[in-house]
């Protein structure tokens, strides 16, 4: 009975957020307050344990990937909403899921979450296992040092009670130690299709660390073919469609297959993935469609120079309209300078504050901007106006505040966001 | 032909260059070359041999293990870097390259890295971390100019006796007591990031005239730079309007 009330309230408090068409820290943080061993009731429930997915970029799309090829297992799954990584955003995720006595009826608990927070949570959550993506230097900002990102999640791995999936090919995560009895398994990708892509994988280097070319990886991409990879698991290829093009993305597949082998105590299921990963939609912001006029915008969101660099490299060669979009959410952008853009001829519409910082950036490289307008929702209307491109996609590149606005203007409102 | 041709050496692309150094290299030869000069960029790293010529120095910024990475190596450089400051070459260093070429890095620890030395400063970590906006004046080879950037660091720059900064604060942090950066002849040392030279067309030019005056190449901006200052000067006026912003480091 003592989640009842918690339960009922964190739910009102989401009626009401949902009904002003606004989002959704609130709940989580009304039933943490009023009961504030929540997160550990409930996921002390799941029979199969919690995994936490970490890193600095892809977490959301590596834990679809997971939870969808756990599923294709026949395990329930429950996993928290793309972006609510944060302790709220996971007791609000919970709470939608819950019986109101706060019961779970999911196997296991599949969770990413914000570095951050990471080793807070693992004092309510307990993960079982861990899985370490990526350290990028976007981070850099954030934490000052990329090794304190690193830190923070191997700190975090350390804490896992069964088992760490790491990437063999970051030098910060790769080395990584087993602590206890939990064991170690690494994922990667194979030089040959690192070395095929135009910019390689845009993982922080370890600047007092040598690569190190002992560690073997028991699952790893070995081949790239524009939407589809193949991904070989302790031995077998399994060829997978990707939600979205570029190597991150089959990357981060060969994370969801290392882990998703790791829980089930074998390795996976060649029939079960390629079934997974067929119906996969792609993640919010990743290359997600909304309609606009008589054509569609595909949205990407990039956090860093990273994932602007590979998300510029997924695009299609020849891309017809492009608008890109980044404001002071994002404050110190020095980084535009190390991003290739020859992937662009032109670019339709630059959109936010800090669309002149892009334009003297692109007009180093001699990349014609066609119209500069900071407010982002006078730029969508200046995209809708363009003519139909022959593949009826215009592109929108941007930030995450700008894809915020970009999505409510087109009247996607966000529901369960916590940032 | 061949000899007017503008010569970079950028130090350390990897370590130092993770603030978008490759900027300030890349607006050095844009500019030279829409004003009719061509260039080379030297990229130098950890073990190649010294250079031996130079117009222009430039090494960007990096972490602090990024610093001591190379720190063994760049001392080395030392005495290939006083002759080019003994013949009128400019260095430009931002950040973590200010650190390296300075006398060394006080960590909080108590846990020092040894600079090369060729800036007479000396970096003290563990001041309050600083991610703002930043903006400076300087009369570096000229009247005053207004220069805007981005700073992100945990330092004070100590600079020696004789040192002279490179600039004035008007905004942010700088060296910790009003001053930003250091000069020493016509190369110096600073914070600003953004990066500072594609960001500040005017001190761009400044460095231009230096590095091809004395190889008696004249350097002069055309219609080819109206659309990168005027970018520019958009993108400055952003950051005026936005300087009292705060950025957290989360
Ligand atoms: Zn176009």
């Amino acid at each position: 009975m003592r989640y009842l009330v918690p339960v009922l309230a964190g739910r009102l408090v989401r009626a009401v957020a949902r009904l002003r068409g606004g989002g959704s820290a609130y709940p989580g943080q009304t039933v943490l307050k009023l009961a504030p061993d929540f997160l550990t009731h409930v996921s002390s429930q799941f029979e199969r344990g919690v995994v936490f997915v970490l890193g600095s970029n892809g977490k959301s799309t590596t834990t679809m990937m997971l939870t969808e090829t756990l599923r294709a297992h026949g395990l329930k799954v429950f996993t928290n909403p793309t972006g609510a990584n944060l302790p709220q955003g996971i007791a609000s995720a919970f709470l939608r899921e819950v019986t109101p006595f706060g019961r779970v009826r999911d196997d296991i608990g599949v969770i990413e979450v914000d570095e951050a927070f990471a080793v807070e949570l693992t004092k309510s959550l307990h993960p079982s296992t861990v899985l370490m993506l990526n350290v990028q230097v976007d981070q850099l900002y954030r934490f000052f040092e990329t090794e304190r990102v690193g830190t923070m999640m191997t700190d975090t791995a350390a804490e896992a009670t069964v088992a760490v999936v790491t990437n063999r090919d970051d030098q910060h995560l790769g080395p990584y130690q087993a602590v206890g009895r939990q064991t170690v398994s690494r994922f990667g990708a194979s030089p040959e299709v690192v070395s095929a892509s135009p910019n390689g994988l845009q993982n922080a280097h370890d600047f007092s660390r040598e690569a190190d070319a002992s560690l073997t990886a028991e699952t790893e991409v070995t081949a790239l073919t524009g939407t589809g990879a193949t991904i070989t698991v302790s031995g077998t290829p399994i060829d997978v469609r990707l939600p979205a093009r570029g190597l991150h993305y089959a990357v981060d597949a060969a994370a969801a297959l290392q882990t998703a082998s790791v829980v089930l105590g074998h390795p996976v299921d060649p029939a079960a993935v390629r079934r997974a990963f067929e119906s996969m939609k792609p993640a919010y912001g990743r290359g997600e469609r909304m309609s606009l006029g008589a054509d569609e915008a595909e949205f990407i969101m990039f956090k860093n120079a990273a994932s602007l660099q590979l998300n510029l490299d997924a695009l299609p060669q020849g891309v017809e309209q492009v608008m890109l979009a980044i404001d002071e959410g994002t404050p110190d952008i020095s980084w535009i300078y190390d991003i290739d853009f020859s992937h662009l001829d032109h670019v339709d519409v630059l959109a936010g504050a800090k669309a002149w910082q892009l334009a003297l950036r692109l007009e180093h490289e001699g990349i014609p901007v066609h119209v500069i307008e900071e407010d982002i929702s006078k730029a969508i209307r200046l995209m809708r106006a363009l003519p139909s491109p022959s593949d009826n996609t215009k592109h929108f590149v941007t930030n995450y505040e700008q894809m915020m606005l970009a999505r409510r203007i087109l009247g996607h409102p966000d529901l369960e966001k916590t940032a | 032909m061949s000899d007017d041709v503008l010569r970079i050496v950028h130090l350390y692309p990897e370590e130092l260059g993770v603030s978008g150094d490759r900027g300030n290299v890349t607006s050095l030869a844009v500019r030279a070359h829409r004003a009719g000069v061509e260039s080379t960029v030297l990229e130098y790293r950890v073990g190649d041999e010294t250079p031996t010529v130079a117009d222009v120095v430039v090494v960007g910024h990096g972490p602090l293990s990024g610093v001591r990475a190379v720190a063994a190596d760049a001392r080395r450089l030392a005495p290939a870097l006083e002759s080019f400051a003994a013949s009128g070459v400019p260095v430009v260093a931002v950040g973590g390259g200010l650190e390296l070429l300075s006398r060394g890095v006080e960590d909080v620890d108590g846990e020092s890295v040894e600079g090369v030395g060729f800036f007479d400063a000396l970096v003290r970590r563990g001041a309050p971390r600083r991610t703002n906006y930043l903006q400076v004046t300087t009369d570096y080879q000229g009247d005053e100019i207004t220069l805007f950037g981005f700073e992100d660091h945990a330092a004070h720059l100590e600079l020696g006796a004789g040192a002279e900064p490179f600039g004035a604060v008007v905004y942010g942090g700088g060296n910790g007591d009003g001053r930003e950066g250091v000069r020493r002849g016509v190369s110096f040392g600073t914070q600003l990031k953004g990066p500072v030279l594609p960001l500040n067309p005017a001190l761009t030019d400044r460095v231009l005239r230096v590095a091809l005056s004395r190889r008696m190449i004249s350097y002069s901006p055309g219609e080819g730079h109206v659309k990168l200052d005027e970018y520019a000067a958009a993108s400055q006026k952003v950051i005026a309007d936005n300087l009292e912003r705060s950025f957290k480091a989360m």
